[in-house]
């Protein structure tokens, strides 16, 4: 479905040329719940960046059902990303000045998946995510609960066939980080497919499949430990 | 969610750097509408003094010249009436004031003088056959006085009879110059006989230093009955527009009446045109200065509002905004503060023309109404052209990098 190929990736970070990923390899199968493990810098947003179509790799391959995602252009990369993919970050990253049902409404609008005006959708995802007394609350004026909820809500209002999900319980207490994990779940049992990326191996835990990436290389991680070299 | 909603929401999120940039432009725009709202009356004003002036084109019977004009000596040289007709029933524009006049040397109580014909405005107006055609008193905008009434200023008697626009004059009724009336001792009200015929003077004309002031104005068609002379004339005096002159109304009336000679009074048309030109150059140079100075300021703000929104741009791009969307935001922006700050310019800058206008000019000025529009397209112009750079930047924004910074 969503597959790597010997993706090498190097930026520059603050005048320096970094390497964030070393000829990675990786298969994301339809419905697989998949979490990326690994240290800090590892090169795990890195990595779920460049499968999201967010930036193209300086080598290899990033394939859709066996197309090069980096091969088309601009227009139809955005336009598949929007249809196709559900981002959830750590930092949340909602607007600032729109409601939390404006934040839901723009999501769906951009991804082309539904009218911006389908309210009735909207409404019930958002009673879903326990948000219908807050519709018209600006970020600022929500939990940092709330606001991944709603950043949540952005990701599922377009019904994407992949979630990618960097760190989103990294912001949040025991309590908050357990419902949204809750939902991931949930998500996954109705068949969608999720990559998760964290830092903590107790949340990794909960997927199907966990691979590790230490310095930009991806190993095979099934359990706690480095294992073999992917 | 539209587009406009998101613009809007935005601003009004970040309302002091709204206002910061809005008041560039707008005190941009202000000033600029305000000057050339001054302009536009302060050139009337010239073109009313420069229209006392009188006629800046004369149509003359073919082997007349300009001397016999101001001699009133024409020796039977004459153009036929028609001519009148021809002019206003033609397309040609810029036309301020026409003037048919036949003229002929009288004597007065043993002193010399011309009686000069004239054609009031209302003859035009009765005739059918130049019904509809007045047409070609509609100077361009910028171009004299017709079109702008300031009460107490245009209809002023002085001021009309200065350009010789007589509206009513009857058959009997005269306009004595001021020489001659001393000398003859006329007043307004008093009686005398010319060519056998008795007039009522209604008016003494100002003095004015020309041959005027020893002419006796009546009715045309009296002059030409006295006179013998049916339907022909030996002038037809024309105020041109001055920018409608250098754009070939010469020409165009050559054309037209190919058996005249049409000559221009080049000094007093040289006066229009260089008053005109500076006009138009001082207009010029504060529509530089605007461009420069509120498209660097707008320019400014609109890179400081990418900056600051790229994070935001990265998330938009995260959810499958293209870049032609992002470029919509920004720029729908620009039309929105150039929209914004154009109409409140004109507002601030008309009522700073209307109580600055009579202290700097020394002139009343009136709203002008078309300056809205002129604001509005300025301001956005510069307002769009100056977040064209800001917008490419926006679109070329790399999400990565901008997720990397957290």
């Amino acid at each position: 479905m969503l597959k790597a190929e010997n993706i090498r990736k190097t930026f520059i970070h603050r005048h320096n040329n970094v390497t964030g990923l070393k000829s990675v390899s990786l298969e994301v199968k339809e419905g697989e719940f998949l979490s990326i493990t690994g240290p800090s810098g590892s090169g795990k947003s890195t990595l779920l960046l460049t499968l999201g179509g967010m930036s193209a790799p300086t080598e290899g391959k990033i394939l859709w059902n066996d197309e090069s995602v980096y091969h088309w252009d601009q227009a139809k990369r955005a336009a598949w990303r929007g249809k196709t993919i559900g981002f959830v970050f750590q930092t949340f990253n909602l607007i600032p000045y729109l409601s939390v049902l404006e934040n839901v409404r723009i999501a769906l609008k951009l991804s082309g998946n539904g009218a911006a005006s389908d309210s009735t959708e909207i409404l019930e995802l958002l009673e879903k995510m326990k948000l219908s007394d807050r519709l018209q609350h600006n970020p600022k004026e929500l939990s940092v609960g709330q606001q991944q909820r709603v950043a949540l809500a952005q990701a599922l209002v377009k019904n994407p066939q992949v979630i990618l999900a960097d760190e989103p319980t990294g912001n949040l207490d025991p309590d908050t980080a357990a419902e949204i994990l809750a939902l991931l779940l949930a998500l996954h049992n109705e068949g969608k497919t999720i990559v998760l990326v964290t830092h903590d191996p107790h949340i990794a835990k909960l997927a199907q499949r966990n691979v590790r990436i230490i310095e930009g290389e991806l190993w095979c991680a099934n359990n706690a430990d480095p294992g073999l070299r992917l | 969610m539209k587009i406009r909603k998101l613009v809007l929401k935005e601003m009004f999120q970040r309302g002091n750097q709204l206002i910061s940039s809005l008041l560039a432009i707008t005190l941009g725009i202000a000033v600029i509408v305000a000057i050339k709202n001054i302009t536009i009356f302060s050139g009337k004003a010239v073109a009313r003094e420069l229209d006392a002036l009188g006629a800046n084109i004369l149509i003359l019977p073919k082997a007349a010249t300009v001397q016999d004009y101001y001699s009133a000596d024409f020796q039977d040289e004459e153009i036929p009436e028609d001519y009148v007709t021809a002019l206003t029933n033609s397309d040609i524009q810029g036309i301020d004031n026409l003037s048919p006049k036949l003229s002929i040397p009288i004597k007065l109580h043993g002193r010399k003088a011309t009686l000069t014909g004239i054609l009031p405005k209302n003859e035009f107006k009765s005739k059918a056959l130049w019904q509809g055609t007045l047409g070609i008193f509609e100077r361009p905008e910028g171009c004299g006085t017709v079109g702008v009434n300031i009460p107490g200023v245009t209809d002023s008697p002085q001021n009309m009879v200065r350009k010789r626009v007589i509206d009513d004059l009857g058959e009997n009724d005269i306009l004595v110059g001021s020489d001659i009336a001393a000398m003859l001792k006329l007043q307004e009200g008093s009686s005398i006989e010319i060519l056998g015929r008795l007039f009522k003077t209604v008016a003494i004309l100002p003095s004015t230093g020309t041959v005027d002031d020893n002419r006796i104005f009546a009715h045309l068609h009296t002059v030409q009955k006295l006179s013998k002379k049916e339907s022909v004339l030996n002038a037809i005096e024309i105020v041109g527009c001055c920018s409608a002159i250098s754009k070939g109304l010469i020409q165009k009336i050559n054309r037209l009446l190919p058996d005249a000679r049409v000559v221009t009074i080049s000094q007093i048309v040289q006066t229009q045109l260089s008053t005109n030109e500076l006009m138009n150059k001082l207009s010029a140079l504060m529509l530089i200065v605007i461009i420069i100075v509120g498209g660097a300021s707008i320019a400014n703000y609109m890179f400081a509002n990418v900056y600051e929104r790229r994070r935001e741009i990265g998330i938009l791009m995260a959810m499958g905004a293209q870049s032609s969307w992002i470029a919509k935001v920004f720029l729908t922006k620009a039309v929105f503060i150039g929209t914004t700050g154009g109409i409140i310019g004109y507002v601030f800058g008309t009522l700073m023309a209307i109580f600055l206008g009579p202290h700097i000019a020394g002139i009343p000025v009136l709203p002008v109404p078309i300056l809205a529009l002129y604001g509005v397209l300025l301001s956005m112009g510069v307002s769009f052209g100056a977040s064209i750079l800001p917008v490419i930047k926006a679109t070329k924004i790399d999400p990565f990098v901008i997720m990397q910074e957290e």
